[in-house]
């Protein structure tokens, strides 16, 4: 996972911890519970991201000539082949 | 979407004092100084697409999925899930994009020394590599 797991406690205890803060929102389970809840959903959706990533970048790998990635061209492609591949998702 | 991204301040300085600055067009950030008008500097993100560790678009998609199964799973209750999407969405958002705020502001810092580090010929991505560090360590961040 390109996001370090740091990374992922991280967000999920500033989740959790902006969850706390809206008044429409009750905690059925306890906070922990919560934030080990938001880790695991953060850790599946980060992998699928990378999945992502991984086939944009082997598509443009792919291309007839090299694109060096840093390129304007390598950009507007990873860009393209992104969208491509999260509408797939159906995001 | 929530204006989000929280000023990273210079402190040790107290005679210049920047504060983010959002233009319209949403494409660049400018960063100027609070005690002249005629001070700006851009910084310009070198990848639009992934101006942080993921595309702002995913983290959208993160906010969402959360808020659904915390939802499903019976974990919150919650009659306004839209609220709740757009808190969470504001928070990762914030805490995803914490790396670029410190590359920019170690870029501010660089900028403001670029003279004395020329003089004394400093290599800038080394100096680039501790300031960074630094800044990780004054705002004890997670990157």
């Amino acid at each position: 996972m390109r996001v370090s797991r740091d990374k992922v406690n991280k967000v999920a205890h500033v989740v959790t911890d902006a969850l706390a803060e809206v008044d429409e929102a009750d905690f059925v389970e306890d906070r922990n519970t919560i934030r080990l809840e938001v880790r695991k959903v953060l850790e599946e959706l980060l992998n699928q991201e990378e999945r992502i990533d991984q086939a944009a970048r082997h598509k443009i790998e792919n291309q007839k000539r090299t694109i060096l990635e840093g390129s304007q061209e390598w950009d507007i492609l990873y860009r393209k082949y992104y969208s491509e591949e999260v509408k797939k998702l159906g995001m | 979407m929530p204006e989000c991204r929280q000023p990273i301040v210079r402190r040790s300085s107290p005679a210049v004092h920047l504060a983010p600055f959002r233009s319209s067009s949403g494409a660049n950030d400018v960063w100027r100084t609070t005690n002249s008008p005629y001070a700006t500097l851009a910084v310009h993100h070198e990848h639009p697409i992934r101006i942080m560790l993921l595309s702002k678009d995913y983290v959208g998609y993160l906010a969402r999925e959360v808020t659904k199964k915390l939802i499903a799973g019976k974990f919150i209750e919650t009659k306004a899930a839209a609220k709740v999407t757009e808190k969470i969405h504001a928070s990762m958002l914030e805490e995803f994009s914490l790396e670029d705020r410190i590359n920019d502001e170690v870029r501010v810092i660089l900028e403001a020394y670029s003279t004395e580090m020329q003089k004394t010929g400093a290599n800038y991505q080394e100096m680039f590599r501790k300031v960074k560090n630094e800044l990780v360590r004054k705002y004890k961040a997670v990157l």
